[in-house]
């Protein structure tokens, strides 16, 4: 065991944590060395964030104790875990963006000459800090014309000022496009070279394996156990987080029964608009499932905004079931038989302070009311069977507000909505962000035996892995174009990055 | 090795519920413990007398505060139904001599639909923000309220139309019995039907709600003729129960509403709020009022104690919604 000549650096002992008689955590326990990345690994609701905040102290533990360095900490507000030299790295990013990289680095610390401000001394004193972190960018860029992981990793070199010494960082690549995580990457390396420890919280398991030492997995508020990286499986890593054996994709058999020679469910001819893509042509048999690959930027969600109405064309026409329609709202593509599912749930998915019923039937009401007077019971037929149908788990019954649900059943309510709108089409971009890997597998499940059921799925996605693993017919978009089309069987990681990324095929 | 920590929250299970009821047990217990007290102070306060001009005297705020809360719950504000108010109880009094009192009324009604309407384009349509919308509508009818009426009080003495504001049905004075029923149908309109359940998504999350296929632009339209409309409404009973019209009338009405309908638990930002609570904000606004005047409180102390309400009740509004609420219920 080569950590036990390591320095522990942090223990958490046997934490109990409880919401509303519900307990959240017991008896978890965890390791932290100087020097490591651990990963902390758990499907949504499995207690990692809870732990987390315990050890931040945003929350109180009601039973356990923590120590650093061997000696007892108390820990009863995040100013104690700052001063014990704890940083919190989270997926919402706080910056300015109009102001340059070093304004935002150094600010309230900006060295001054007299009155004025010593920007020369500025800038170095930035790319020095930029360089600790290998990354090179000109620090006098304003951050807006960042990418997201750049972004990400002046938002840790500002954390880690002072006297950091256990950095946590929370899903810290769910917005980024995959092929950038290795900037990140690079990074956290240079961390954990100065001695710094990185709790990492991904759903992504291919990161984990690249970067962590160790992982630590909860289930259901216990812990499942530590295993060193390079002694476990890809696959045995899942089955300790989801509890059993997890199977995702589809098979080979069910790509075949595809009835691709049905008239088109939706067709799309000639689609433009402006910069952000021309002449997208495509076609969605009833019971496909097509993905569109693209790089963050290509243009791939613009396409589906524009289908769902939510910007108009330039050119171009759409058509459903053979008719041709015209869409300028979402009002227009349910009436067309369309739905959406948006990226950002929270923000343009769901709304939070209302409970699972009404947000799964909050485009049905046509059905759902007589006159425009709720049929109370008739709504709760209908949202129940939806909550079965795909297993959305809450924990107080259909009254539960939104808030407080996982993200993955999160997710699953905005397509519950669609569904109970009765949509030919369902659109999805960026279906699983910040899905846990269970319930991601459970969202391709349901997606694929709606398909059987005769949905036409159009998926955007900037994951390899999802598009491979979902879709039937797989179209990629480079600069607003779509540059192939492969079936699934004839596609793989290199051709799609290939043609994702401009390249001929 | 375990070392026991007392939590933050108390963990019982009964936690969830106490945070709901919280806004309306704490505001009728407030509201209780308000008329224990001026009852001590004041013998008049609950005299029969004194029991029956109180419930009048809110009427005018509660009839237009109902309708504002569902716009507010709705994501909108309106600022103009003080002058409103002011400008159809101008409009109804010089035209009744021409359009005959009940067509008077009538034509009043359309004002305040118009005025309603005016505000809701402009906020949906053209996307000026509420607060500045609302605010500049309210200094406009203000205007036109002076200039209709040249700045002079309007009699308007009319048997059956003084009815209005007072006369009483089956011993009830009219007024409450127009607030009450007011009241019935937007609890009706706000719990069980389609629109009011819209106003809750619209106000909760006006994105997600258009992305849903929700008609938010004209729902939030239908909420500013609503308010429009009750303002109206209460420009008439008001004129009815004084027997004239001033262009003067109900300033400052708007501040009042706003007070009454955040004191009452609606959300500033939206997506959250009931009409119980505003009744109960009505009431204990009113109440102080009330209050004031028989313990001879000077009226200029009685606009310091309105504007320190409504600061207070603004603050219990971040305090459940911001930061520190979020501290105190242990989440996030």
């Amino acid at each position: 065991m080569s950590e036990a000549s390591q320095n522990l650096l942090l223990e958490m002992r046997n934490i109990d944590k409880s919401f509303y008689g519900l307990k959240v955590l017991d008896g978890v326990s965890l390791d932290l060395y100087a020097g490591e990345v651990l990963a902390l690994l758990g499907e949504n609701g499995a207690g990692k964030s809870t732990l987390i905040k315990i050890l931040n102290g945003d929350y109180q533990r009601d039973a356990g104790s923590i120590l650093i360095n061997g000696k007892l900490v108390q820990i009863s507000q995040p100013r104690d875990a700052e001063a014990l030299g704890i940083r919190m790295i989270y997926q919402e990013q706080h910056y300015a963006p109009e102001l340059s990289v070093t304004e935002n680095l150094l600010m309230g610390h900006l060295p001054s000459r007299g009155l004025l401000v010593d920007w020369n001394a500025a800038h170095q004193k930035a790319r020095e800090q930029l360089k600790l972190l290998k990354l090179n960018i000109d620090p006098t860029t304003p951050m807006m014309n960042l990418t997201v992981v750049e972004r990400q990793i002046v938002e840790v070199v500002k954390t880690i000022s002072g006297n950091a010494r256990i950095i946590v960082m929370d899903e810290p690549t769910a917005a980024f496009p995959p092929h950038e995580v290795a900037l990140l990457f690079e990074s956290i390396r240079a961390l954990v070279k100065q001695g710094i420890s990185i709790i990492y919280i991904s759903h992504r398991l291919d990161e984990i394996f690249q970067i962590a030492n160790r992982a630590t997995v909860l289930r259901d508020g216990k812990l499942v156990g530590t295993r060193r990286i390079a002694d476990i499986k890809h696959s045995d890593l899942v089955q300790m987080m989801v509890g059993h054996e997890v199977t995702t994709g589809t098979s080979e058999a069910s790509i075949a029964r595809k009835n691709v020679d049905a008239p088109p469910v939706l067709q799309v001819s000639g689609l433009s608009k402006g910069s952000l893509f021309s002449d997208v042509n495509l076609q969605l048999a009833p019971g496909e499932i097509v993905g569109i690959f693209g790089l963050l930027g290509a243009g791939h969600d613009a396409i589906i905004n524009t289908i769902f109405g939510e910007t108009r064309p330039d050119t171009g026409t759409i058509a459903v079931s053979g008719k041709p329609v015209s869409i300028s709202s979402p009002r227009d593509a349910r009436r067309a038989g369309i739905g959406l599912v948006p990226a950002d749930r929270k923000v343009q998915g769901l709304v939070l302070d209302m409970n699972v019923r009404e947000n799964i039937t909050l485009s049905n009401w046509r059905e759902l009311a007589r006159g425009g007077f709720f049929q109370r019971s008739t709504e709760r037929t209908h949202a129940k069977r939806w909550i079965d149908r795909l297993g959305i788990r809450m924990a107080g019954g259909m009254a539960t507000n939104l808030r407080f649900l996982s993200g993955g059943n999160q997710q699953k309510v905005v397509l519950a909505r669609w569904l109970e709108a009765k949509v030919k089409v369902l659109l999805l971009n960026e279906p699983t962000w910040g899905v846990d890997v269970g319930a991601r597998g459970d969202i391709y499940t349901q997606l694929e035996e709606l398909a059987s059921q005769g949905l036409a799925i159009l998926l955007v996605s900037s994951d390899l892995d999802e598009v491979l693993s979902v879709s039937h017919r797989i179209l990629t978009v480079y600069k607003g174009k779509l540059t192939g089309e492969f079936t699934r069987a004839a596609a793989s990681r290199e051709t799609l990055l290939n043609a994702a990324a401009g390249g001929t095929s | 090795m375990t070392e026991t920590t007392k939590p933050l929250v108390p963990q019982s299970s009964s936690r969830l519920p106490r945070i709901r009821l919280n806004n309306g047990i704490g505001l009728l217990v407030l509201y209780v413990l308000m008329v224990i007290v001026i009852s001590q102070l004041s013998p008049f306060f609950l005299g029969p007398r004194n029991l029956v001009n109180l419930p009048v005297s809110v009427a005018v705020i509660g009839m237009i505060a109902i309708f504002s809360t569902m716009l507010m719950i709705g994501g909108g504000l309106d600022l103009s139904v003080g002058a409103t108010t002011a400008l159809v109880g101008v409009a109804v009094a010089s035209s009744a001599p021409t359009l005959g009192v009940w067509g008077a009324v009538a034509f009043g009604l359309v004002i305040g639909v118009l005025i309603g309407l005016l505000n809701g384009l402009l906020v949906t349509r053209i996307g000026i923000n509420p607060l500045i919308t609302t605010l500049g509508m309210l200094s406009a009818v203000r205007g036109l309220a002076y200039v209709f009426s040249e700045g002079l009080s309007i009699p308007l003495l009319d048997e059956g139309f003084g009815q209005l504001g007072r006369g009483t049905i089956a011993g009830v004075p009219t007024l409450i019995v127009a607030v009450v029923i007011m009241f019935i149908i937007a609890v009706i309109l706000m719990h069980f039907t389609t629109y009011g359940r819209a106003m809750y998504a619209i106000g909760g999350n006006s994105r997600a709600s258009h992305l849903a296929a929700l008609p938010v632009k004209r729902y939030q339209l239908i909420a500013y003729v609503l308010s429009g409309l009750s303002a109206a409404i209460a420009g008439v009973f008001l004129t009815s129960r004084l027997g004239v019209a001033a262009p003067q009338a109900s300033t400052g009405l708007e501040l009042k509403v706003v007070a009454a309908i955040i004191l009452g638990g609606t959300s500033l930002t939206g997506g959250k709020g009931n009409l119980f609570g505003t009744l109960l904000g009505v009431l204990i606004l009113g109440t102080l009022d009330n209050a004031m005047t028989l313990l001879s409180v000077s009226a200029y102390y009685q606009q310091i104690a309105l504007g320190v309400l409504l600061l207070l009740a603004v603050g219990l509004d971040q305090l459940r919604v911001g930061n520190l609420g979020r501290l105190l219920r242990g989440k996030y």
